[in-house]
């Protein structure tokens, strides 16, 4: 009977096993068998705090990224905003997040965006151009056509192909690090919906079923290892470029996870705490779904919650 | 002398640098860089002259007093125009014999000049500001740079950012209207031809600034003098003298015509031209300028009366002569005030287009009418106006953009949002889209619930709206579902009202 017992639990561990692998292969580029955890979800200290706490949760950012490799942080730079405002992720994550890649071994840190206001005040006022450089990454310029180039998208409905920024082309792993807010035309803008910050032409996306592009943007199958969604302040009306401070609520929570399905799902019921609001008014999420970038069933996944 | 080599070669230095600075302001790739160096731009006559009518007296103040002191000492240090037709004879040496480098004395074209001069004082008055412009020698020496040595500049830079991509950014070049640059070339050509052959031949025929400065220069404090007893009539002062202004044989000096260079001073071996305070001793040189002023006076006051007849003649057609009215659909930008105050003060220099980060304040040709030849308007296919910025109206040294501060300026009102609901792609294809509202600053655009489509559609609150134009540039229908219509005269916009909400205190994760 033991010997039995143990050859169940043999290849029940094997078949576990390889279909987290293959997880893993799917949506952590570079990302070796962990311990199992969907989900980080982080709540009440500084998002350096929140940051360190969940990465460690995870098992520590060498696990993601490797001696030599070459790293790309996106975060959302999109406004012409500053860190309170919240238009944009916030500088102090993001500058931990390239001091850890720094740590774990990575030759290069590259952050960027294709910013929708002017790219110079956006990279100065959003503070993520001064605390990346001091953090020791590189700004790539995202300004121009020629920093894109055109890449198919094979599982993608109506956007089939499109120009994505070189530095991710070019990297060996990369982490998404949107920030969390209510959008005027999307819903919600939070990991999937800050693929449209790699992409050149915006316009396009917004004239051929935005949500359905959302999520043939995000169906671009190098992945990033991470997705860490900034909702330490987070804007939950006019957005996503606000009017004022008014526009944001504190909401003192950071949530990680390889599946940016899923983070856009707890980031969703989240922010309906503070203003209603479902995935299927988001309807990118549940199109991702559909697309199967990832699961919006919470509750199928091994979620780790943290309070500080 | 010692005196007269430190004397030029501080001027040529000095020079330089300027030349260099506005050179750099009106073609540098990175604007955040060059708007410091737009200071350079106020000390420039025509901006003085026409700012001094409504902003400031100070430049203009100082200039005057400049040519009181030292003579046109403006023309071979300020003005860009003046020295880049310095570094052109330069050049020009290097193509000529030694005796081909040298210049001989002139007859002054009085008449052309004081023609010249009236009919764009008088033009200006009645209204008329075309040929202020097409004069204006520091406006010429802007287009000339932002249209001709722009794109050289762009080029180099853009060789550079292949050296040092991750340092230097690549910056695609703007190229307006093939007719934008007629004017420029036209310029380029008369000036580079004038002074490779004839000095400063421009400075003292055309330019009504010369020719105005020419007039106060006469009685400068300090000039150039020639001491007569000292003189050995080796004529090398009026062969070194680049605006031709010196009858060596009569040991005569046009202080209208002269720039104050220094080289006839430099030139002199027995040191016989002095460059020495002369409102004392005027009593030896006294009987050979009189009648030089007497003929200039009559010149003046003869041409003047003749153009006073032109300007009735032209004000009786209502000041239609010449110029089309400006289009209704021309945006001007922030600080204008309105069309006619931009056409009275603007000398289409281009300051603002190169001061603007988004490149969307671009020469129009025809946007204000035949007389408002390139001055700037706004189009929104390349960006859209900066919600933050006004360094359009820090650095335009005419005041016809007038100086506001970033509070003002994010509620003047340069135009008004206009939706077409049928071209919007949320009725088109049925699909969320949000862009204009997405990039609204102020949301005059937001998007409301549209029946019970479960969409949401865009709606302009028009009292609200700048014109910024965010909207127009990122809507992505064709044609233009959004579009922002232009105010012949600017008015302000109601300031965004502030959306207060209720502070939420959340412990919960929510999932």
């Amino acid at each position: 009977m033991k010997r039995r017992n143990f050859l169940k639990t043999a290849v029940a561990g094997a078949v576990a096993g390889s279909v987290r692998l293959q997880h893993a292969t799917l949506f952590a580029k570079g990302r070796e068998q962990d311990k199992p955890c969907d989900l980080v979800a982080v709540m009440g200290g500084t998002p350096v705090e929140m940051y360190e706490r969940a990465i460690a949760s995870l098992g520590g950012m060498a696990k993601y990224v490797k001696r030599g490799q070459k790293v790309v942080v996106k975060p959302n730079i999109g406004w012409d905003k500053t860190p309170e405002e919240a238009a944009n992720t916030n500088p102090e994550l993001v500058a931990a997040i390239v001091r850890d890649c720094l740590k774990a071994g990575a030759s290069e840190v590259t952050v960027f965006d294709n910013t929708c206001d002017e790219w110079q005040a956006c990279y100065k006022n959003s503070g993520i151009e001064a605390a990346v450089r001091a953090a020791g990454a590189k700004m790539a310029f995202a300004h121009e056509e020629r920093y894109y180039k055109e890449v198919s998208l094979p599982k993608a409905v109506r956007m089939k192909k499109t120009k994505i920024h070189e530095a991710i082309l070019d990297c060996d792993v990369w982490f998404n690090v949107p920030i969390l807010k209510n959008h005027g035309g999307a819903k919600m803008t939070i990991a999937m919906k800050n693929y449209m910050g790699i992409v050149w032409d915006r316009r396009f996306m917004h004239a051929n079923d935005l949500q359905q592009c959302i999520a043939d943007a995000a169906s671009y199958h190098k992945c990033p290892a991470l997705h860490i969604v900034d909702a330490y302040r987070i804007m939950t009306q006019n957005g996503p470029k606000g009017k004022s401070i008014e526009d944001v609520q504190m909401g003192n929570a950071l949530f990680i996870s390889p599946d940016m399905v899923a983070v856009d799902t707890a980031a969703v019921h989240f922010f309906n705490q503070f203003k209603s609001m479902t995935i299927n008014d988001a309807s990118h999420i549940i199109r991702g779904e559909a697309m199967q970038l990832g699961t919006t069933k919470l509750e199928n996944l091994n979620i780790e919650r943290i309070r500080i | 002398m010692r005196i007269y080599q430190w004397l030029k070669w501080s001027r040529v230095a000095l020079s330089l640098l300027i030349l260099i600075g506005i050179s750099w302001y009106f073609t540098g790739v990175r604007v955040q860089w060059t708007q410091g160096l737009s200071l350079l731009l106020k000390a420039q006559f025509v901006p003085a002259f026409l700012s001094s009518l409504g902003a400031s007296l100070l430049a203009l103040a100082s200039i005057l007093l400049l040519t009181v002191l030292l003579g046109r000492i403006y023309c071979s240090l300020l003005c860009p125009l003046g020295v880049f037709q310095d570094v052109v004879i330069r050049i020009s040496h290097l193509f000529k014999t030694k005796k081909q480098r040298l210049f001989r004395y002139t007859k002054d074209p009085k008449w052309l000049r004081y023609s010249i001069l009236s009919l764009t004082i008088i033009a200006w008055i009645v209204g008329f500001t075309l040929p202020l412009l097409l004069l204006d020698p520091y406006g010429n020496y802007g287009r000339m740079a932002s249209h001709l040595f722009k794109p050289v500049v762009y080029t180099v830079h853009n060789g550079l950012h292949h050296i040092w991509p991750d340092t230097i950014y690549y910056q695609s070049y703007i190229a307006g209207s093939i007719l934008g640059w007629l004017l420029p070339v036209a310029i380029f050509v008369t000036v580079v031809g004038m002074s490779a052959f004839r000095g400063r031949l421009f400075c003292n025929s055309l330019c009504p600034v010369g020719s105005f400065l020419g007039i106060i220069s006469k009685y400068a404090a300090f000039r150039p003098v020639v001491d007569k007893s000292a003189c050995n009539h080796c004529g090398l002062c009026g062969m070194k003298c680049k605006a031709e202004c010196i009858n060596s044989k009569e040991q005569q000096i046009d202080y209208s015509r002269c720039v104050a260079c220094f080289n006839c001073t430099l030139a002199c071996q027995p040191e016989a031209v002095r460059f020495v305070f002369s409102w004392k001793k005027q009593p030896p040189q006294e009987p050979a300028s009189i009648p030089v002023k007497n003929n200039t006076r009559r010149a003046f006051i003869a041409a003047a009366g003749s153009m006073a007849g032109v300007a009735a003649v032209y004000r009786a057609a209502g000041g239609r002569l010449l110029t089309g009215s400006s289009s209704p659909d021309t945006i001007a930008p922030p600080g204008a005030r309105s069309h006619a105050h931009l056409k009275q003060f603007c000398t289409s220099c281009q300051a603002c287009v190169a001061a603007c980060p988004t490149r969307i304040i671009q020469p129009t040709i025809k946007g204000y009418g035949l007389d408002g030849w390139m001055l700037p308007a706004i189009n929104f296919q390349n960006g859209f106006c900066t919600y933050s910025c006004n360094r359009c109206s820090q650095v335009c040294p005419t005041s016809a953009l007038e100086r506001v501060s970033l509070e003002e300026k994010k509620i003047i009102r340069i135009g008004k949002a206009r939706l077409t609901f049928r071209n919007c792609v949320v009725n088109t294809d049925r699909t969320d889209c949000g862009a204009c509202d997405e990039h609204c600053p102020t949301k005059a655009v937001r998007m409301v619930p549209w029946g019970d489509t479960g969409l949401r559609r865009p709606q302009v609150d028009v009292e609200y709206c700048i014109g910024c134009g965010g909207c127009e540039f990122i809507c992505p229908t064709t044609p233009k579902a959004i579009v922002v219509q232009a105010q012949s005269v600017h008015d302000t916009a109601l300031p965004p009202p502030i959306e207060k909400q209720q502070r939420i205190q959340v412990d919960d994760f929510g999932f």
